[in-house]
């Protein structure tokens, strides 16, 4: 196992990760062409792709955006509908871990864009018997999140006849440099199955322990080729186009817009995925203990290539956020109707031998520490600032509840003189 | 009719699919098996599973890895990375490759060729040659040593096809990686030299250089490794912009030969008409 | 739908195994005994390398002598590929003059070709069907697909089911009753081969 000299990755990243001659991982190279590369004629790409999809007849909607209460959606709206005078369709999958932040921030997307909106909910006993069974199989409590968030945009495309679907950043170039900028790569099957599913989609996952069946999985099953081929389907990325920046955007976005921010469990990020009380929870515990690094080192990657973090900055955010007990656990366990006793046996059946080994007094302990890999001849770039925290925007109110899961929300937040005779 | 062949190339290394970017350093893109799984669907006449790191290591290419590949291809599978005798070709065979490529051994013994072809038959056996241009000429590139061995392109072909070589793997290495197309002098120089059929390998852009290549030479196939991790049915698309000139071989239901298609390879938009009518159309998908 | 692969020691039998499971036929077996290949409602002979050596694997131990009982006798349906159609023919001259089963009267001789074209026929060609069969039932007419092979069956007209254009024509699917023998390797041609074999279990399910 090897690390990476400038950012926090190693090669047993599950996305891969491939080392040069020179010590830099291979997200980090490909990450060095967003200072080497003239966006302004990448933009002037996008602008010419996005022209070809306008329709003329104004009879249907020029494009699909996938969106969320958490992520880059409204920087991505405000720039395909305001900059690029797009005419998209919002989609949005419910991933029912909802926070009232992540309520309120897709309301406000709704109603500041004045878009519409398709949503799809499936029905929660079908969620929880999916989770249940992947938590058993995979150890995740995110599938139906992931598969429910990339499959129902290219359904909708399919039934709706819009070919042209718009993400944000690839996954993939983002973290591990899977492909550079200017190889334009978009949408695929094939990376969604092992990316984003881990090699199962919906149907690899019949039978076992809940015995799932066409009628649960059904909501989640890709499109056939032919149908795909037929309506012309893709989705761009574009992340290849711009210089993506997902802090700069959002702050942009809470300036223009008031999205607001959340303090989230285990990461110094406000802006990401404030829209779930397991994705920076339990779900990121999860994640710390099949693979051996928490959603915090991403996001400390993120920063120490965009210059905004030190290496050593990096390293004592990691080692803090890292160790945040999870607080919504006993939410998830109410929902999915697990005890506690059966969560405990679960993730200690998923600990990774090749990270985790019991100590003397029989607790998990980490192999290597997150602070062994400090290396002496580290690559740091130049022009670094200090790392600055995020903004904090007020909490704003509303009539949804802040202490459980909300299926489907209101989200419109109060006035100010409601919000007081709330309090 | 016999038809050319477009071939998917997959380079593996420490088991993962890479992809090269510049010159020695790759980038990470996924399993093997998943990508031969979707490379099936989308059409592709052949798939190439490389080790590139196997003859540096002095092993040949992991038998479980070929294993999971050939349980996701339909279509015939060569295998190759540090294979120096015939025993390590019965055992690829037996895992469920249907042809083996030889590399690197050639340089010092072609052995496993004669000894390939009476145990398997020569169509089992597939030579590659690394080509690199050097002093005004085309010779036989060394992996390990990073330099050209000196050894003409043409007397080594002459060698393989006596040994048993059912076909030749001509990898260009200048043009690895680098989207400026095929050498069509190379390849056109190779495909005359050979009396058996000859992939060319190594400077796929767009469809384009596809098309030229097969078009152009007498080449039997055009192999690609980078290009086709871009875009949902890279190949399919690929196929249908060379097919309208070359024939080739195209039985997936979605052919995309009714739609637009890019110099990129990229599929466009259709008419705000074709889209509405096909909210009326059921569209009707084929079940084996 | 019981299933069973004839097992002499020839053959990539993985592949074939691969695509029936595709199919969802969940009974399948390799076998070369009475017994077991009697319980299939179908079977599939295969077959690679030459035909010499083939034809003795399979007389081995009397195998042929069985499949002969079973297939002629009882009328249980086959499936030659490659090597395994060749060897339902009379003889083979490859490498000398080699008997067949003769189940399907034929003879397996060397392809000639002229400059146009080189032996072994390798590669993907595509085929024109003769007359309808249940053999090719949902396959398209001008399907391609893979040949690997440098001889070739030559029998009557009435036993063909399909040919294809290598310098001449060669015969590419024959068939007699409950006998089929195909030229080509289903299991590698990709989606046509899947159909061929759909439509070859639907003809078993209904005999």
């Amino acid at each position: 196992m090897t690390f990476c000299k400038r950012c926090l990755y190693g090669t047993d990243h599950p996305l891969n990760l491939t080392i040069n001659s020179r010590g830099l991982c291979s997200g980090c190279l490909v990450h060095e062409e967003k200072d080497a590369l003239d966006w302004e004629p990448r933009e002037e790409i996008l602008k010419n792709l996005l022209a070809q999809y306008r329709c003329r007849n104004g009879k249907n909607y020029d494009c699909i955006i996938p969106v969320s209460g958490g992520r880059d959606s409204h920087f991505i709206v405000h720039l395909i509908k305001n900059k690029f005078k797009m005419n998209p369709l919002l989609v949005s999958y419910n991933k029912q871990y909802n926070t009232d932040v992540g309520i309120r921030n897709l309301a406000n997307l709704r109603i500041k864009f004045n878009c519409d909106i398709i949503s799809k909910t499936v029905n929660p006993v079908s969620v929880k018997s999916i989770t249940r069974e992947t938590l058993h199989r995979i150890g995740s409590l995110y599938w139906h999140c992931l598969a429910g968030e990339t499959v129902f945009p290219v359904q909708t495309a399919v039934n709706l006849k819009i070919p042209l679907i718009i993400w944000g950043a690839h996954q993939g170039i983002d973290q591990v440099g899977m492909f550079s900028h200017l190889d334009e790569v978009e949408m695929t099957r094939k990376y969604r199955k092992e990316h984003d599913l881990m090699g199962f989609e919906a149907e690899d996952l019949y039978g076992e322990l809940e015995n799932l069946n066409e009628d649960h999985l059904h909501p989640f099953y890709y499109p056939d080729d032919y149908q795909l081929q037929s309506v012309g389907v893709r989705g761009i990325y574009l992340n290849n186009y711009i210089r993506w920046d997902s802090r700069a955007q959002h702050e942009e976005m809470i300036s223009l817009y008031k999205y607001e921010t959340a303090n989230i469990t285990r990461s110094f990020d406000k802006y990401n995925d404030v829209d779930s009380y397991v994705y920076s929870d339990l779900h990121d515990i999860l994640k710390n203990i099949k693979h051996g690094y928490s959603k915090v080192v991403d996001h400390a990657c993120r920063e120490i290539r965009l210059r905004r973090m030190s290496r050593e900055e990096a390293l004592k955010l990691v080692e803090f956020y890292s160790s945040q007990p999870p607080k919504h656990v006993d939410l998830f366990l109410k929902w999915l109707g697990m005890s506690p006793s059966g969560l405990k046996y679960l993730l200690d059946e998923l600990h990774n031998p090749n990270i985790w080994e019991r100590d003397d007094n029989w607790n998990w302990q980490r192999r290597l520490e997150v602070t062994e890999h400090l290396a002496d001849n580290c690559d740091r770039l130049k022009n670094c600032v200090p790392f600055k925290p995020f903004l904090e925007t007020p909490t704003y109110q509303s009539t949804d509840s802040t202490e459980s899961y909300i299926l489907i929300g209101k989200g419109n937040r109060l006035k100010k003189s409601e919000s007081e005779e709330r309090n | 009719m016999l038809k050319k062949r477009v071939i998917a190339s997959l380079f593996i290394k420490n088991g993962i699919v890479v992809q090269s970017k510049n010159f020695n350093e790759y980038l990470p893109v996924g399993k093997p098996e998943i990508a031969a799984e979707a490379f099936n669907a989308w059409g592709v006449d052949e798939v190439f599973l490389m080790d590139i790191d196997s003859t540096k290591e002095n092993r040949s290419i992991n038998l479980d890895i070929v294993q999971k590949v050939a349980a996701k291809c339909l279509v015939p599978l060569t295998v190759g990375g540090g294979v120096i005798n015939v025993d390590m070709v019965g055992k690829l065979l037996e895992v469920g490759a249907d042809k083996v490529c030889i590399n690197n051994v050639l340089g010092t013994s072609i052995k496993i060729l004669e000894d390939g072809r009476k145990k398997f038959g020569a169509q089992c056996m597939i030579a590659a040659i690394d080509s690199t241009f050097v002093s005004g000429t085309y010779s036989v590139y060394d992996y390990r040593r990073s330099k050209s061995t000196k050894v003409p392109i043409s007397s080594a072909i002459k060698k393989y096809i006596h040994a048993g070589a059912g076909e030749l793997f001509l990898n260009d290495v200048d043009r690895d990686g680098s989207y400026r197309g095929y050498d069509l002098k190379l390849v056109q120089m190779v495909a005359d030299a050979s009396s058996v059929p000859v992939i060319c390998c190594g400077g796929a852009g767009t469809p384009s250089d596809i098309l030229e290549v097969l078009k152009n030479t007498s080449v039997s196939a055009a192999a690609a490794g980078n290009i086709f991790h871009f875009n949902e049915h890279s190949i399919t698309i690929v196929k249908a912009r060379v097919g309208k000139e070359v024939p080739l071989r195209q039985d997936t239901q979605f052919t995309y030969s009714a739609m637009p298609i890019s110099s990129t390879g990229r599929v466009g938009r259709l008419s705000d008409c074709e889209l509405e009518n096909l909210l009326y159309e059921k569209i009707k998908v084929e079940k084996i | 739908m019981k299933l069973a692969i004839v097992d002499y020691g020839v053959g990539n039998i993985q592949s074939i195994l691969n695509s029936f499971e595709r199919l969802g036929v969940r009974s399948i077996v390799v076998a070369n005994t009475t017994q077991k290949l009697r319980e299939a409602d179908g079977l599939i002979l295969p077959g690679v390398g030459a035909f010499g050596e083939c034809a003795e694997k399979i007389n081995k131990n009397g195998l042929s002598d069985i499949l002969t009982n079973l297939a002629v006798n009882k009328s249980k349906p086959i499936l030659g590929i490659c090597i395994g159609m060749q060897l339902m023919a009379n003889s083979s001259d490859e490498g000398g003059y080699h008997a067949g089963l003769g189940w399907i009267p034929g003879e397996v001789v060397r392809i000639e070709c002229d400059k146009d074209c080189s032996v072994p026929h390798v590669g993907w060609n595509d085929i024109q069907l003769n007359r309808l069969s249940p053999l090719f039932n949902g396959v398209d007419n001008g399907a391609h697909f893979y040949f690997d092979h440098s001889y070739h069956f030559q029998c009557e007209p009435k036993y063909v089911l399909a040919t294809c254009e290598y310098g001449k024509t060669l015969n590419v699917a024959v068939s007699n009753k409950n006998f089929f023998g195909v030229q080509f390797h289903p299991e590698k041609s990709a989606n046509p081969g899947l159909k061929m074999f759909r439509a070859y279990l639907n003809w078993i399910s209904q005999c």
